[in-house]
C-alpha cells in the first residue's frame, strides 16, 4: 500500500480546498486587538436590520451619523436571554446592552450596570422635556436615586385589532362592551364575512403570549402582571375571583368555536397569518401591526378590501385598560472601556437622525432624500419600519413619509387607556402560572374556580404569596 | 528508586499509545471534567456576576430538595425516561423482526431507509412538523378523527395526553436508529441455525421465537444502556416542545437546570441540581449496568 | 400445510400494512413541508397539509435567499460540520486504537477517564464551559463550534468494537516486519475499518449539523451564524417585542428543505457501510 494513493490524495486535496476557501473570518481570534478608534460592541435583538448582511450595513450608517464604531452581536429572539446572561455572567466586553425592564430589575442588583443619571442630565437630548418628560426617567429611577438605562423606544401597547371592512360589511358598529364582542366575534364566525361560502372563517385569533393583555380583562380593571393589596403584598389580579366572569366569556368563545383553537401553540407568526389571510375576525397585538397588516396585504395583493383598525378595548365595571408594552432599556454595562462613546449612542438614539434610522433604516439603502424629501427605495418598503422601532421615544418625532394606514388612531387609544404594569422580578413566573392555568379553563378541562385556585397555589409554591 | 525507572521505562515503552490518547484526554479535561468541578464549586455559592461570591454551604442544595418544582422535575424525568427507556428498546426490536420478513430485497432497504430518516433531522424540525400534526384543526390524527365524526382534540394542550405525545414522538424519531441496530444483530446469525431448526420442523414462528429473539437480547443490553444515558439528558426535545399548559408533565430535570439558570439567572442553585442530576446519573447507569449484566 | 401458506400470506399482507402506514407518518410529513416551500405566499398560509403546490412557485426561496440570506450560514454550518467530522473520526479513531491494546501501564486510569464524560450532556455545564472557551479565546469562532463534541466516549467505544473485530495475525505480521504503533494504526487498522470509520461520520455528521446550543451561545458575530441558529428563529420564532421579521410559511419550509437535503444526502451515500459498521462496532460488545 502506498501512502499517497488517489483515494488518499482526493481526500487531502478536498480537506485543503475546504480549508482554502473558507471564508477568512473563521481563523481570525475572538479577542479584538485595541485599534486607534475602538469598535463599541452592541448586544441587542431588537436593533440593527433584518438579517445579517443588513445588520452591516445597519453598523455603517451609525458610523456615519455619530462617528463612532459599532458591532452589533444580534442573537435570535428565543435564545436572547440565554445569550445575554452568560454573557454577562462571564464579564464580555460589552458597551450597549438592549434588555427588557424585568430582566433589567433582576439583573440591576447585582451591579452590573453604570449609573447615567448626571450623563442624562447634563445631555441636551436626553433632558430635554419634549424629548423626554422627565416623569418618564423617574419611573425607571432606582430606590437608590439614580437612573441606569436609556429608553429604546416609545413601546405602544396591545389592543384588539379588527377586520373594520368585514364589521361593516355585516352591518356593526364598533363594539363596546364585552357582550357587543361577543356579537361581533360571533357574527364573524359563523356570517362567512369574506364571502367565500365555507365556514373557514374564526372570531378571534390569539398567541399563549397575548391572551391575558387584549383589554377584555381590562373591563374589569385588572392590569397584567402584580399589583399590591392594602398590607402591602404582592397579589395577581388575574388569580382572583373577579376574574372568573372573563375567563368563563373566553371560554364560551372557544366552547363555541369563535376563538381560533391553536392559541396555546400559537407563535405570534401564526396568529398574525391568520389574521392577514382571511381566517379570523379579530386578533389582539401591538398598534404598530395595524399598519404593517395593512401595508404587508396590500403590498401583495392590491385590491384586497382589507382594513385594519385597532378597536377600543371593552368598557366593563373596570372601565377600560389596555397594557402598555414593557419598557426595552439600553444600559451600559460597569466594565465598558468606551463608556463616553457608548452613551454617545444612547443619546444619538433619540435625535432626529437616530429616529430615522431606528424607524427607516440606512440612508440609500432604505431610503433616500430627494429635494429635501425622504423618498422610500424598494427595499426600504420591504422592510418598512422593521430597524426595530415602529415608533421613536421622542415626543419631537414627526414621521416625514406620514404613518400607514390606521396607525395613528390605534396609537391614540394606546395613548389614552394603556398602562405598564407594575415591574418585578417575578414576570416569568406569572407568566407561566396565570397562562397555563388560563388556558386550561378556557379550554374547559377545569372549572374558571378551580383555575383560580390552582394559580394561587402555585403562587405559594414559587414564594411569591406569603 | 528501580520501580520508578521500572514504571518510566513501562511508559516510554507505550508512549506512542499516548501521544495517541493525548488529544482525547486533553478534551476531556479541558472540556468535561474542568467544567463539572468548576459547577461543583459554583454549586456552593450565592454566584454573583461581579466581584465575589458568597460561600453558602448546602444552601442551594437545601433549597433544591424543598422546591415543588424540583420534585415535579425529578418525577417527570422519570417518567418520560421510563417510557423512551422501555418503548424504544422493545418496539423496534417488534419492527426490526417485521422488516425482516419483508422478501424483497429492495423494498425491504427502501422501508427501512425511510424510517431510519427522522433520526437525522434536528428537534427544531421534528417538533415542529408534529405540532403541526397534531394541531386541533388541520392536523392530520384530527382529520383523520372527523372523518369519522369524532370531535378535535387539542392534544398539546392536554396534560393527559402530554407524556405519551413526548414519548411517541421520540419512539417516532429514534426507531429507526435502534431498528438498524436489531437488523444488524439479525443479519449477523449465523443462517445454519436457522436450517437445522427447519430439518427439526419448526415452522417460521418458532424460529423467530428460539432463534432470532434470544440472539437479539444481547443487543437489547446495549439499547437499554444506551436509551438510559439518552433519557437523564433529555433536553432539546422539551426545550422545541414544551408549552406552559403542559410543563407540569413534560419539564424535565435538564430543562429546570437551563430554566433556573438561564432565564432566571440563579447560577448557583442551577449548579446544585446539575450536581444532583450528574449523581444520579453516576448512581442509574452504576446499578443498570449491573442488573442488566445479571439479567443476561 | 396448506393452512400455513394462508396464514403466511395473511402475514405478508397484514406485515406490509403496517410497515407501510408507518412510512407514512415518515413521509406525509415531509411531502407536505417540500410542497408548501413551493407554494405561493398566499397559498403557504392555507392550514393544512398539503401533498403538492397548487401553483408552484419560488417565492419561498427568494425570500430565504434575499430577505433571509440563508446562503452564508449554510456555508458556515457545512464548514463546521466537514471539519468538525473529520477531526473527530481521526481522533476517535486513535484513541479507539489504543484501548484494543493488552494492558499497559495506566490503561484502567484511561479507560475510566474517557467513559465518565458520557455522563455530562453538555447542557449540564453551559457556564462553565462558556468560561472556558473564553479563555482560550475561541469565542465568536467557527472553531469553539468545531472543538465541541470533538471527541465522544461513543464514538472511541464504537471503534474500539470495530478495531477488536479484525484479525490479530495481520498486525502480528506487520510487528515482525518491525513496523511501528502508528504504522500499524494508520496502514493496517485504518483501512480495515472503514464501515466503522463510516458510522461515526454519519453520527458526527447529523450531530454536528444539528447543534443548535453551542452555536447560540459561543458566535457574536452575525455573519458567523450557522444554519441551525437562523432556522430555530424561522421555524420557531416567538419574539417579544413590537417588531419582528416576517416572512410566510413557505419561506419557513423552504428553511427545512434546506437544513435535512444534505443530511439525507450524506446518509443514502454512506449507508452501505453504516448498517455494516453498526453490526460489528456498536452491537457486539
Amino acid at each position: 500500500m502506498k501512502l499517497f494513493d488517489k483515494k488518499r490524495c482526493l481526500i487531502l486535496g478536498l480537506v485543503l480546498l475546504v480549508l482554502l476557501f473558507c471564508p477568512a473570518h473563521i481563523f481570525a481570534g475572538g479577542e479584538q486587538e485595541k485599534e486607534e478608534i475602538p469598535t463599541l460592541i452592541w448586544l441587542t435583538n431588537v436593533q440593527g436590520g433584518t438579517n445579517p448582511e443588513d445588520d452591516l450595513i445597519f453598523q455603517k450608517e451609525i458610523e456615519r451619523l455619530t462617528g463612532v464604531k459599532v458591532k452589533l452581536i444580534k442573537p435570535p429572539a428565543p435564545e436572547y436571554d440565554t445569550k445575554m446572561t452568560a454573557m454577562l455572567a462571564t464579564g464580555e466586553p460589552l458597551d450597549i446592552v438592549y434588555l427588557l425592564d424585568s430582566h433589567f430589575d433582576a439583573l440591576w442588583d447585582q451591579h452590573l450596570f453604570e449609573p447615567l443619571t448626571d450623563r442624562i442630565m447634563s445631555s441636551k437630548v436626553l433632558s430635554d422635556p419634549e424629548i423626554i418628560p422627565m416623569s418618564e426617567w423617574d419611573r425607571i429611577r432606582r430606590d437608590d436615586g439614580d437612573i441606569y438605562a436609556v429608553f429604546q423606544k416609545f413601546e405602544q401597547g396591545t389592543l384588539p385589532i379588527v377586520r373594520a371592512d368585514w364589521m361593516e360589511k355585516l352591518g356593526f358598529a364598533p363594539p363596546e362592551t364585552l357582550d357587543e364582542y361577543y356579537e361581533l366575534l360571533k357574527a364573524f364566525t359563523f356570517q362567512d364575512p369574506d364571502g367565500n361560502g365555507k365556514d373557514d372563517t374564526y372570531g378571534l385569533a390569539l398567541g399563549f403570549t397575548i391572551y391575558e393583555s387584549s383589554g377584555f380583562f381590562g373591563a374589569y380593571g385588572f392590569m397584567k402582571g402584580f399589583a399590591k393589596d392594602a398590607a402591602g403584598n404582592l397579589y395577581a389580579p388575574h388569580a382572583t375571583e373577579e376574574a372568573i366572569p372573563v375567563y368563563e366569556w373566553l371560554a364560551k368563545l372557544y366552547r363555541e368555536g369563535i376563538l381560533e383553537p391553536n392559541f396555546v401553540t400559537n407563535k405570534s407568526s401564526n396568529f398574525r397569518d391568520l389574521f392577514m389571510t382571511d381566517k379570523a375576525g379579530m386578533t389582539c397585538y401591538w398598534a404598530a401591526w395595524v399598519g404593517m397588516f395593512n401595508q404587508m396585504v396590500k403590498t401583495k395583493n392590491p385590491d384586497s378590501p382589507f382594513k385594519a383598525r385597532g378597536l377600543v378595548p371593552p368598557k366593563g365595571p373596570g372601565g377600560r385598560l389596555l397594557r402598555a408594552g414593557s419598557d426595552g432599556l439600553m444600559v451600559i454595562p460597569k466594565w465598558s472601556e468606551h463608556k463616553d462613546l457608548a452613551f454617545k449612542i444612547l443619546e444619538f438614539w433619540h435625535t432626529h437622525e437616530g429616529c430615522v434610522v431606528s424607524c427607516f433604516g440606512e440612508l440609500g439603502h432604505d431610503y433616500n432624500i430627494v429635494d429635501g424629501k425622504y423618498v422610500m427605495t424598494e427595499i426600504g418598503e420591504a422592510s418598512m419600519g422593521q430597524h426595530s422601532a415602529p415608533q421613536p421615544k421622542s415626543l419631537k418625532w414627526k414621521n416625514p413619509f406620514g404613518e400607514l394606514e390606521g396607525f395613528d388612531e390605534a396609537a391614540e387609544i394606546i395613548r389614552k387607556y394603556a398602562r405598564p404594569e407594575m415591574v418585578t422580578p417575578y414576570r416569568a413566573q406569572w407568566e407561566t402560572i396565570v397562562r397555563s392555568e388560563a388556558a386550561k379553563i378556557i379550554l374547559g378541562d377545569i372549572s374558571a374556580e378551580q383555575g383560580i385556585k390552582n394559580m394561587q397555589r402555585r403562587f405559594k409554591e414559587e414564594g411569591i404569596y406569603k | 528508586m528501580r520501580t520508578r525507572k521500572n514504571i518510566l521505562k513501562q511508559i516510554f515503552k507505550v508512549r506512542l499509545l499516548y501521544l495517541l490518547m493525548l488529544p482525547t484526554l486533553v478534551y476531556f479535561f479541558i472540556f468535561a471534567y474542568f467544567p463539572i468541578f468548576d459547577g461543583f464549586r459554583i454549586s456552593f455559592q450565592d454566584f454573583r456576576f461581579v466581584g465575589e461570591s458568597r460561600f453558602v454551604g448546602f444552601d442551594n442544595y437545601r433549597e433544591a430538595v424543598q422546591t415543588p418544582g424540583f420534585w415535579r422535575a425529578f418525577r417527570n424525568t422519570l417518567i418520560l425516561g421510563f417510557g423512551n427507556v422501555m418503548l424504544t428498546a422493545f418496539i423496534p426490536m417488534v419492527l426490526a423482526l417485521l422488516l425482516n420478513e419483508l422478501r424483497i430485497a429492495a423494498w425491504k432497504r427502501f422501508t427501512q431507509t425511510i424510517i431510519y430518516m427522522p433520526h437525522l433531522f434536528s428537534w427544531v424540525i421534528v417538533g415542529g412538523i408534529w405540532i403541526f400534526m397534531l394541531s386541533p384543526n388541520a392536523g392530520i390524527i384530527n382529520v383523520i378523527r372527523n372523518l369519522f365524526g369524532l370531535d378535535s382534540i387539542y392534544f398539546m394542550a392536554k396534560e393527559t395526553y402530554a407524556q405519551p405525545i413526548m414519548i411517541g414522538v421520540n419512539l417516532w424519531k429514534q426507531a429507526g436508529f435502534v431498528c438498524i441496530l436489531y437488523l444488524a444483530t439479525i443479519a449477523g446469525i449465523n443462517p445454519e441455525l436457522y436450517q437445522a431448526a427447519m430439518i427439526d420442523g419448526a415452522g417460521a414462528f418458532k424460529r423467530v421465537f428460539y432463534i432470532t429473539v434470544p440472539e437479539l437480547l444481547s443487543t437489547l443490553r446495549v439499547v437499554l444502556l444506551l436509551n438510559i444515558m439518552g433519557a437523564l439528558r433529555m433536553f432539546n426535545q422539551i426545550w422545541v416542545m414544551r408549552n406552559e399548559v403542559i410543563a407540569p408533565k413534560v419539564d424535565v430535570l435538564m430543562y429546570y437546570v437551563y430554566e433556573r439558570g438561564l432565564v432566571q439567572f440563579k447560577i448557583g442553585y442551577a449548579a446544585a441540581i446539575s450536581v444532583l442530576i450528574f449523581v444520579l446519573t453516576f448512581i442509574i447507569t452504576a446499578i443498570s449496568n449491573r442488573f442488566i449484566k445479571y439479567t443476561a | 400445510m396448506i393452512r400455513t401458506t394462508t396464514l403466511r400470506k395473511l402475514f405478508v399482507v397484514v406485515n406490509n400494512l403496517i410497515l407501510i402506514s408507518l412510512a407514512l407518518t415518515m413521509v406525509v410529513p415531509l411531502v407536505n413541508v417540500l410542497a408548501v416551500s413551493f407554494t405561493t405566499d398566499l397559498e403557504s398560509y392555507e392550514n393544512v397539509i398539503k401533498l403538492f403546490p397548487r401553483e408552484p412557485s419560488l417565492e419561498g426561496y427568494k425570500a430565504l435567499f434575499q430577505q433571509i440570506a440563508i446562503l452564508r450560514p449554510f456555508l458556515n454550518n457545512v464548514f463546521v460540520t466537514v471539519i468538525g467530522t473529520f477531526l473527530h473520526v481521526i481522533l476517535c479513531a486513535m484513541a479507539g486504537y489504543v484501548l484494543i491494546r493488552e494492558k499497559f501501564l495506566g490503561k484502567a486510569i484511561l479507560v475510566i477517564l474517557v467513559t465518565i464524560p458520557m455522563m455530562i450532556p453538555f447542557e449540564m455545564i453551559i457556564i462553565p464551559v462558556y468560561v472556558t472557551v473564553k479563555r482560550l479565546g475561541l469565542m465568536d469562532t467557527l472553531w469553539s463550534i468545531i472543538i465541541i463534541g470533538v471527541v465522544s466516549t461513543f464514538s472511541i467505544l464504537l471503534m474500539k468494537n470495530y478495531f477488536e473485530g479484525i484479525p490479530r495475525s495481520l498486525e502480528e505480521s506487520a510487528f515482525m516486519d518491525g513496523a511501528g504503533e502508528l504504522t500499524i494504526f494508520f496502514r493496517i487498522y485504518l483501512p480495515l475499518a472503514k464501515a466503522g470509520l463510516a458510522t461515526i461520520t454519519i453520527f458526527q455528521f447529523v450531530y454536528k449539523w444539528n447543534h443548535i446550543l453551542p452555536a447560540v451561545l459561543f458566535l457574536h458575530s452575525v455573519e458567523k451564524y450557522t444554519l441551525q441558529i437562523v432556522l430555530k428563529s424561522l421555524v420557531v420564532s416567538q419574539e417579544l417585542s413590537g417588531t419582528t421579521l416576517s416572512v410566510a410559511n413557505n419561506a419557513r419550509m423552504g428553511g427545512i428543505v434546506f437544513a435535512i437535503i444534505p443530511l439525507i444526502v450524506v446518509y443514502l451515500f454512506a449507508q452501505k457501510y453504516f448498517i455494516k459498521g453498526i453490526m460489528i462496532g456498536a452491537v457486539k460488545e
